[in-house]
């Protein structure tokens, strides 16, 4: 009984740690962010049908007209001429949008006499749109900034970042308004650095789902769904419930640690009690992941929303440009990945964790309570995703709702090389994938850099299954 | 909109090529899993190499019959460099490495390096590779009305397609019942249920299991043709999900079954567009938008299939006794 005291003690800790964690870093970031002069506010966040979204079909071209005092105009007429043509009106907020089917060239152009009547720099710009290239699928177009065309591009890049397939790391970011290319150190340090950071998100995804197939054998396909959630939920906070940013990521991650806890019951507890194979519950999973992605495309639109409406002031920190909230986001990321280790490696909690991992039978004979350790596994794993999800959000200015399934390869890559079952494996895995999956952008098309992770994975599937820190017992 | 619309766009389903396109890609997985018991997690893989392959060479001006084959050609060459290091493992790598390869395939396909070869994620439009297969109908020009369905007779969604298409699939139905109840059948199916036992009577489990991994894969690869035919080759269309579709699809009509695959396909997409349609017509668009009807139809999906394997594992057609997923 005794043991069982002492884990439900634990398990409370389980879940306040990262929380305590994250509230405390992001005093913090808030901080920095508030202190962050805006640049602009994100053109996509809106759900309104005058939103334009691109996808692999089409591209956008979008924009808020404004006057040189930043307040909007409203109901000027915006003409688009180039490989397609269309006429809109400005919305009572300025914004005004198309979305285009083909690659090409585009003039938009305004009114010259409400240019000079709002003291607007040009009346007419001219952008690229490729749909198949992420920074160039969506042009966002400024009147009321002197160079309209520069700010066309700049603008097109934190734009893209958010978009898409929620690949775009921050670097897309930050190297945007920099000469491109031209110093090839200078590209390896920011790859590097990005690399980095993503891989600490991608590490703190994996390391709840590694410790849930340690403990129940179970590769969870949903997993990315509960990464997507966390970022929802943190979407939900900010701006529909407009609570500040810290209240709204412990919202997320306690929804998150309950939708653990309740599939854990539903689902996962009944179907171990039945002794229905982990290929089988593999497959519920796969079902799950689909009914729970759709499900938020049903609430939250095929739009990317954002946490955060701000894109934060960079800075340069010895090679490479980045800005607070990012590496605010790693060290929370660190921090709980560190504190997730500890928990594991010096708690009682945790060595009933790690037997359980190791033998569940000798586990349930030596007196440990197996379902007990399996209940706060899931809910452990389930409230990293989720803060893991806020994280992303934040720093890819942006969650959509398939954000979680296109990294669900990522991280089975990442506990599949450092080792699957294993509690620090997932963290080095992720390291790796993260930086290799960006770094590999300098040689090979920035598209093509997921498919290099992927490469990874079969690989040490096929060199070394049990993964860097595995057991050799998995083998065959 | 009326009742009979609703009816005739779900029946219409029924015989669609995209349906036959999923019953062929679902036979080519019931060799893998209904017969073999390989946990094959990339059949939008191969359906997508049997896509590129046809399209691609068909936009280059090769007959018919060559596009055909290195479709299949691509599909055999796939499958010989996934099996012959993973077969020898247990059936998780099999799953993650095909489910990795796909994902590998679809994102070099839409990579912008590629956009001479394969157009990109734009991907490959239709007047680029259906020429030659609408050449070869024939039927008269014009339209064809049969029953509720009016449809063109060459072009694009055609008769012509949904001729070939189900023939296809009643081919394959056709070879597959030889199979199962061939000697080969038989030693797939030991496979399946003893891996060692059969190994025990001297026969070479892993060639066994890298054939049907082959044949599996060449079904995938007609049915990529199949499905791309009356649309484009679009890569993201033939992602992960269609990989899913395909289990829940086998699932449900019932895996080691013959006409599982095909019961399973048609049922999927009569029911959920009539579902679909149904909201449509009943749900007044100012209170669920047509996205979200859609992806609506997605979740019934999903849930649908977490309740097969949870509760009728063997499908509609299936036997219990048959069905056991190795772990």
């Amino acid at each position: 009984m005794t043991a069982i005291v002492f884990s439900k003690r634990h398990c409370r800790l389980a879940i306040a740690m990262p929380c305590v964690i994250c509230a405390a870093l992001s005093v913090f970031f808030a901080f920095a962010l508030v202190s962050a002069p805006t640049a602009q506010a994100a053109p996509s966040a809106a759900q309104a049908v005058a939103t334009c979204n691109p996808t692999s079909s089409n591209g956008c071209v979008n924009g808020i007209l404004q006057d040189a005092g930043k307040s909007p105009i409203a109901g000027a007429t915006v003409t688009l001429s180039g490989a397609e043509t269309g006429t809109t009106t400005t919305a009572a907020d300025g914004t005004w949008a198309f979305s285009v089917a083909d690659d090409g060239d585009y003039t938009v152009t305004i009114d010259a006499t409400v240019a000079s009547q709002h003291g607007l720099a040009a009346s007419s710009a001219t952008v690229t749109i490729k749909k198949s290239s992420f920074g160039k699928q969506r042009a966002v177009v400024r009147f009321d900034q002197a160079n309209s065309a520069a700010g066309a591009s700049s603008a097109s890049g934190s734009a893209s970042a958010a978009s898409g397939t929620a690949s775009d790391s921050g670097s897309t970011v930050q190297a945007s308004g920099k000469p491109s290319g031209s110093n090839t150190a200078m590209r390896i340090w920011q790859q590097l650095y990005s690399g980095i950071v993503f891989g600490l998100m991608l590490g703190l995804m994996s390391v709840g789902m590694n410790l849930v197939y340690g403990t129940t054998g179970l590769q969870s396909f949903s997993h990315g769904e509960q990464v997507t959630l966390g970022g929802l939920m943190a979407y939900v906070g900010t701006q529909l419930m407009h609570m500040p940013l810290i209240v709204s990521a412990v919202f997320a991650i306690a929804v998150g640690a309950l939708t653990g806890l309740i599939q854990n019951q539903i689902v996962w507890s009944p179907l171990r009690r039945r002794h229905v194979g982990t290929m089988q519950q593999m497959i519920v999973t796969i079902g799950l992941s689909m009914a729970l992605q759709y499900t938020f495309q049903f609430f939250f639109g095929g739009n990317i929303v954002g946490i955060v409406k701000s894109v934060p002031a960079s800075f340069q920190l010895g090679p490479v440009t980045t800005n607070a909230p990012t590496i605010v986001s790693a060290l929370i990321a660190l921090a709980v990945i560190i504190a997730v280790t500890l928990f594991l490696y010096k708690t009682r909690f945790g060595r009933a964790t790690r037997a359980v991992c190791d033998n569940p039978a000798l586990a349930a004979a030596s007196g440990i309570n197996v379902d007990q350790v399996v209940r706060i596994v899931w809910i452990l794993s389930c409230a990293m995703a989720a803060l893991s999800g806020v994280l992303l959000g934040i720093y890819l200015n942006g969650i959509s709702w398939n954000t979680g399934a296109t990294l669900i390869l990522l991280m089975f890559a990442a506990v599949t090389l450092g080792g699957l079952g294993t509690a620090n494996g997932a963290l080095i895995g992720s390291l790796v994938i993260g930086i290799v999956s960006d770094m590999s952008s300098l040689v090979i098309p920035n598209d093509m850099r997921y498919a290099s992770a992927l490469a990874i994975l079969i690989i040490v599937l096929l060199v070394r299954p049990q993964g860097i820190f595995g057991k050799q017992q998995r083998v065959g | 909109m009326n009742t009979l619309t609703i009816i005739t766009n779900a029946a219409g389903e029924f015989i669609a090529p995209t349906t036959a396109a999923y019953a062929l890609a679902a036979i080519g997985l019931n060799i893998h899993f209904g017969m073999t018991g390989l946990m094959n997690m990339g059949q939008a893989g191969f359906m997508l190499l049997g896509a590129y392959g046809f399209a691609i060479t068909q936009s280059m001006g090769a007959n018919l019959f060559t596009s055909v084959c290195t479709a299949l050609l691509l599909a055999v060459i796939y499958a010989l460099l996934l099996g012959i290091p993973t077969l020898r493992l247990g059936p998780d790598y099999l799953a993650m490495v095909t489910l990795a390869a796909a994902e590998i395939i679809r994102i070099i396909g839409r990579s912008t390096a590629m956009t001479h070869v394969t157009g990109g994620s734009g991907g490959i439009s239709p007047q680029n590779f259906t020429e030659k297969f609408e050449e070869l109908s024939p039927l008269p020009d014009g339209t064809t009305k049969v029953l509720l369905w009016t449809y063109s007779n060459n072009i694009a969604n055609s008769w012509w397609l949904r001729i070939v298409a189900w023939a296809l699939v009643a081919i394959a139905a056709l070879l597959c019942w030889r199979w199962f109840h061939s000697p080969w059948g038989r030693m797939l199916k030991g496979i399946r249920e003893d891996e060692n036992a059969i190994r025990s009577l001297g026969k070479p489990v892993t060639r066994y299991k890298m054939e049907s991994l082959i044949l599996g894969g060449v079904f995938g690869a007609l049915a990529g043709i199949i499905f791309v035919l009356p649309r484009s080759v679009q890569p993201d269309s033939l992602g992960r999900t269609v990989t899913f579709y395909t289990w829940t699809i086998l699932l449900l009509g019932g895996a080691a079954t013959i006409l599982g695959p095909i019961l399973g396909s048609c049922l999927l997409w009569v029911l959920l567009t009539f579902v679909k349609e149904l909201m449509r017509g009943t749900i007044p668009a100012t209170f669920i938008t047509s996205n979200q009807i859609e992806a609506l139809g997605w979740v019934i999906v999903g849930i649908a299939l977490m309740c097969l394997v949870i509760f009728r594992p063997q499908g509609l057609l299936g036997d219990r006794k048959e069905l056991a997923f190795h772990a």
